[in-house]
């Protein structure tokens, strides 16, 4: 992954597709490369990392953020466990 | 011996042999090879600074443009361009043969040379630092990277930026400029000395002519630079000049589709890219003042130096 600041950028090895993150995106893909982790984990692991007005909103947001990983292959499911291919 | 001395007669015969000539751009050697006389005048003026290689050597890419056969040839002569040994395209009219060996020569290195990265870019050069011009055709990076080889930078290409794998070096891949419309009196207007060969109306591009590249920057033909600006260009006759800034990750994103073969290359495309866009300061510039662009890409360089 490079490090462009507050936006990164991912290599896909399995299509060969670089993706474009915010740094939201970059982080839950980090977090799931070191282990798979639940929904619910990702919602934690965001809400730590939101402002207090938007933590409310963070289970949601990690339903979207996974959705759209998912969508671009980048991160599978195991058992049910969103898993990111590194 | 420059091209530019061989006698018009060798040139000739040797371009309608069966091995043709050998021309070393740089990050590739190209054989040419034709059975059209006028050819070999028109290579002595937009190839005038290059000597002719060892032909018996391995080349990259062949490219043959000869006359077709057929009753035709004696109503309306035609062409046939043949890339290695196989002819991709029907004939073309036989009145502008250099823009279209030109052409072959782009689209032969385009998908053949894919040991490297290549980007649509123009490229140059000053000081060793490099400055990428990736477009689209008709946004004007060639007449921009050719007014900058006039001002002082060193031209590597006004088609391919060739990136190494590996160190992200770019490559100069040194053939003649290929100014369109416009463009041609624009340069000639820039700089009367410089070699402009003749004009070729009626291409799918509009007229069409070739600048000659400067005989010192042929001779370094092989020192390749380093990565230090991106600015992609668009011409825009309603302004002067304007520069944004551009996010590395956007720059990014738009050489990877800028890029003829980086899919090609996968792993080593994206860490070619990233090393280029990591190593540079990326801008959009739009311009409509060909001086002040030229200007503003020097005064762009040397910020980038500062910033790095």
């Amino acid at each position: 992954m490079l490090d462009f600041g507050d936006e990164f950028v991912v290599f896909n090895p399995l299509s060969w597709d670089a993706h474009l993150l915010n740094a939201a995106a970059a982080a839950v893909l980090d977090l799931l490369a070191e282990a798979p982790h639940t929904e619910t984990d990702v919602a934690a692991f965001l809400q730590e990392t939101l402002l207090d007005s938007e933590r409310e909103a963070a289970p949601e947001h990690a339903r979207q953020l996974l959705e759209e990983l998912i969508r671009l292959g980048l991160v599978r499911t195991v058992d049910e466990e969103p898993v990111a291919h590194r | 011996m420059h091209i530019a001395d061989v006698a018009a007669a060798r040139l000739r015969d040797e371009l309608a042999s069966r091995r043709g000539i050998a021309i070393d751009c740089g990050a590739a050697r190209v054989r040419m090879r034709s059975d059209l006389p006028a050819l070999a005048d028109l290579l002595r003026i937009v190839y005038r600074g290059y000597q002719l290689a060892d032909a018996d050597r391995a080349c990259d890419v062949a490219v043959t443009l000869r006359r077709a056969r057929g009753l035709r040839r004696w109503i309306r002569p035609q062409v046939e361009l043949v890339v290695d040994a196989a002819r991709e395209l029907e004939p073309f009219p036989a009145d502008t043969p250099l823009p279209l060996l030109e052409w072959g020569l782009n689209f032969a290195l385009a998908t053949r040379l894919t040991c490297y990265l290549l980007l649509h870019s123009g490229v140059v050069e000053r000081h060793g630092r490099a400055v990428l011009l990736p477009a689209m055709p008709g946004a004007g990076k060639s007449t921009l990277a050719a007014a900058l080889s006039l001002r002082g930078f060193r031209l590597l290409s006004d088609e391919f930026g060739v990136v190494r794998p590996g160190d992200a070096r770019l490559l100069p891949l040194l053939r003649p400029v290929a100014l369109k419309n416009e463009s041609i009196d624009v340069i000639a207007r820039l700089a009367p000395d410089a070699v402009i060969g003749p004009r070729f109306p009626k291409t799918y591009k509009g007229t069409v002519a070739h600048l000659a590249p400067a005989t010192e920057h042929v001779r370094e033909r092989h020192t390749p630079a380093e990565p230090a600006l991106v600015a992609f260009p668009r011409f825009d006759p309603g302004c002067g000049v304007e520069i944004e800034p551009l996010s590395r990750a956007r720059a990014f994103a738009r050489l990877a589709v800028n890029a003829f073969n980086y899919e090609v290359l996968g792993p080593d495309g994206f860490d070619a890219l990233g090393r280029i866009v990591s190593a540079s300061a990326c801008y959009q510039l739009r311009y409509g003042d060909l001086a002040r662009a030229v200007q503003a890409i020097g005064q762009l360089l040397d910020e980038a130096a500062v910033g790095h």
